[in-house]
């Protein structure tokens, strides 16, 4: 089971953004029939319209348990079902005003085991900065494709972040040399900077590579590239450079 | 009806239209009232003065006029806003553009209906003519003191009186200190009460008198604070809305010049899918940039350089470019060298490769990377046929010349990634600012035959 579970991780990886949908079918395909529970998702997001787009779209792969369209009814959408994976808007009216970054917040403590996936129309880096030091693992566009937004789910569900090249390009950004001197020196701790090869796996991904091909370009497995993303998404929740606190601040989620 | 029987609209007029009553910043002594009342009426402006000048020995009443069209009259150039007046409506265009960042260098004030404080005001003029109109005051004083035979002990009181008014009106306009001037024209008022009631009755009597006035000016001042208080708070709340307002009609301005229209235009090619994926791509990059973004303009950034590139290649070819930019630079020779080789590799990838197609471009200390990705077929790199200049000039030659190095890996069902690096150094940014000018002409040129 746990082997199964690493080989179709490694098929989901590769698939992440591929061109492929065809194969992408034929693989989920296998996978419904095995006859694993479905993941249970949640969906939270003001647009009625995208929403029911969504829940069509995952319908076939995914049981979804529960929707809402603000602050205060996700988090009680997600306290009453507990839902595995729940995907969240980041602009959500209610509550304080603070977003989905308030719903990841606030709802956390009721539903320990749900993992929650940003799916956005923002691209600015105050917005994707605010759901991922929150507690997000992974942050994509709304322009994804279905079979990427499928495996992107599958892919959290596992316990994997889920990058785009963007969130890389944001990461570089925020620990980009010399971007904040005295965040380093006040800080210098191994969580506030990258490794070496860290930074190459986050250089591929905004270059626009799968995980299969950053592992086949740098001579590791993709077990190992999964780890190196995932404790990058570690260092961008608990880092304090100045870069992150600021858009956490910014949403007053601090 | 033929058209010649309308009256040209282009006839000169018969009478010189007069300009409005404004005061103007240019040829002013003290608040440019003067000069506006001379430029209204058509007079030349020494007459204005010396009228004013005369009128002050009529008991003051040329300053307290003075004092009275300065603050009533609104200033600005009247010129101008004649002419803003009888501006021509035929060449006005239909829709007018957003405005840019910056507005015209000369753009001509909002009047307002006082520019400054007296302090400012006084600040600002000519100290001869200031010496001049101190002058004129006191002898307007001493002569109507002589005349109407004012007794003697009325002199200082009077100072002190009109010392209170003028320190009341000296900060007008201005937000700054208007607590310290209310107190201490009321205590110039009770000193001038002080210095009259003291020598001209007995103690007891002056002391009454004071309480008195005191009561009376505490009583006025209890009454006039929530009549001044409403005023101030609709003064916030208007300002505010008007805040408001220019925004709304900032965004309405946008949306409808550019989401609205785009939309108009998917609906009309709403069976051309390719058409219809670039206007919504193009447009959802405007609105982006609008919203998210301070956009620096791209002869001043490399990253915006190259997110303009992607935009309209995205545009003319109809594919989604991932554009992820880290770090920026200024531009300099290398970096034009720099861009025009993405761009090279842009189209090939649009043209040759497949989706998705990304670049990155990471600008750290002292170098530039540019790494196009497509995930196409991919070819074989070492059988390009030598009259194919695409690659081996436009990029790789482009780049060796300036000093850069490019390597192309192209690998079956892998795609083609084209990785570009470009040393810069920070001193050559001032040097290479000459070249630029005839840099981006050629460039243009170049962009403009490669099109």
């Amino acid at each position: 089971m746990e082997q199964a579970n690493t080989a179709d991780m490694a098929n989901m990886a590769d698939t992440s953004n591929t061109a492929n949908p065809a194969a992408e079918a034929v693989l989920k395909s296998q996978e419904t029939s095995e006859g694993q529970t479905p993941i249970r998702i949640g969906v939270v997001d003001d647009h009625e319209m995208f929403r029911a787009g969504v829940i069509a779209t995952l319908q076939p792969h995914f049981q979804v348990v529960g929707q809402a369209a603000d602050v205060e009814g996700s988090i009680q959408m997600v306290s009453e079902t507990q839902p595995d994976v729940v995907l969240l808007d980041v602009h959500v009216p209610g509550g304080q005003g603070g977003g989905g970054a308030e719903i990841l917040a606030r709802s956390q403590p009721l539903a320990p085991h749900s993992v929650f996936l940003a799916l956005s129309v923002s691209d600015s880096p105050q917005d994707v900065g605010s759901v991922i030091r929150a507690g997000a693992r992974g942050y994509v566009t709304k322009t994804i494709s279905s079979s990427d937004l499928v495996s992107s789910i599958r892919q959290v569900h596992e316990g994997y972040a889920v990058f785009s090249p963007k969130l890389a390009g944001f990461v570089l950004s925020a620990f980009q040399d010399g971007s904040s001197a005295d965040a380093t020196a006040l800080h210098d701790d191994e969580l506030d900077r990258l490794s070496a090869r860290e930074q190459e796996v986050m250089r591929l991904i905004a270059r626009g590579y799968t995980y299969r091909e950053v592992a086949a370009e740098l001579f590791i497995s993709i077990k190992t590239v999964e780890t190196h993303v995932s404790s990058v998404l570690r260092k961008l929740q608990l880092s304090n450079r100045s870069e992150l606190t600021r858009w956490a601040a910014d949403r007053r989620i601090v | 009806m033929g058209a010649d029987t309308y009256p040209d609209p282009h006839l000169p007029p018969l009478l010189p239209a007069r300009l409005p009553l404004m005061r103007p910043k240019q040829g002013r002594i003290l608040c440019g009232v003067c000069k506006g009342i001379s430029l209204h009426l058509g007079i030349k402006v020494s007459w204005v003065r010396l009228f004013m000048l005369a009128l002050i020995f009529a008991f003051g009443a040329g300053i307290v006029a003075y004092i009275f069209l300065w603050i009533y009259v609104p200033a600005g150039d009247p010129i101008a806003a004649a002419q803003q007046l009888y501006y021509d409506p035929q060449a006005q265009p239909l829709a007018r553009p957003n405005a840019g960042i910056a507005g015209p260098a000369n753009q001509s004030e909002e009047p307002t209906s006082s520019d400054s404080g007296l302090s400012e005001v006084l600040h600002n003029a000519p100290k001869p003519a200031l010496l001049a109109g101190v002058g004129a005051l006191l002898l307007a004083l001493a002569l109507s003191f002589s005349l109407t035979g004012m007794p003697r002990r009325l002199v200082f009181p009077t100072i002190l009186l009109a010392s209170s008014l003028a320190i009341a009106w000296f900060h007008f306009g201005g937000d700054q200190r208007r607590v310290w001037t209310l107190a201490a024209s009321g205590a110039l008022i009770l000193a001038a009460l002080a210095s009259y009631v003291f020598p001209t009755f007995p103690a007891d009597e002056a002391w009454q008198m004071m309480l008195l006035a005191l009561i009376v000016i505490a009583a006025v001042a209890v009454i006039l604070t929530p009549w001044a208080s409403s005023i101030l708070a609709r003064l916030s709340t208007e300002r505010a809305q008007k805040e408001r307002e220019e925004e709304r009609a900032d965004m309405a301005a946008h949306l409808h010049d550019g989401v609205l229209q785009t939309l108009a235009l998917i609906q009309l090619h709403a069976d051309d899918p390719q058409a219809v994926f670039t206007l919504a791509r193009g447009q959802e990059r405007d609105l982006r940039n609008w919203l998210y973004q301070e956009r620096t303009p791209s002869d001043r950034s490399v990253s915006s350089g190259l997110q303009s590139i992607a935009a309209q290649i995205e545009d003319a070819h109809g594919k989604p470019i991932d554009v992820v930019t880290v770090g920026d630079a200024h531009p300099s020779a290398q970096t034009d060298a720099l861009l025009d080789a993405t761009q090279q590799a842009l189209i090939n990838a649009v043209t040759h490769g497949a989706e998705p197609i990304s670049v990155y471009c990471e600008a750290g200390k002292g170098k530039v990377e540019v790494f196009v990705r497509d995930h196409g077929a991919g070819f074989d790199t070492k059988a390009v046929p030598p009259d194919r200049l695409g690659i081996r000039e436009s990029i790789i030659g482009r780049l060796e010349r300036r000093g850069g190095t490019v390597e192309i890996v192209s690998r079956p069902n892998w795609g083609t990634e084209v990785r570009m690096h470009m040393p810069i150094s920070a001193a050559s940014d001032q040097a290479q600012q000459d070249s630029r000018g005839q840099q981006t002409q050629a460039k243009s040129a170049q962009r403009a035959g490669a099109q």
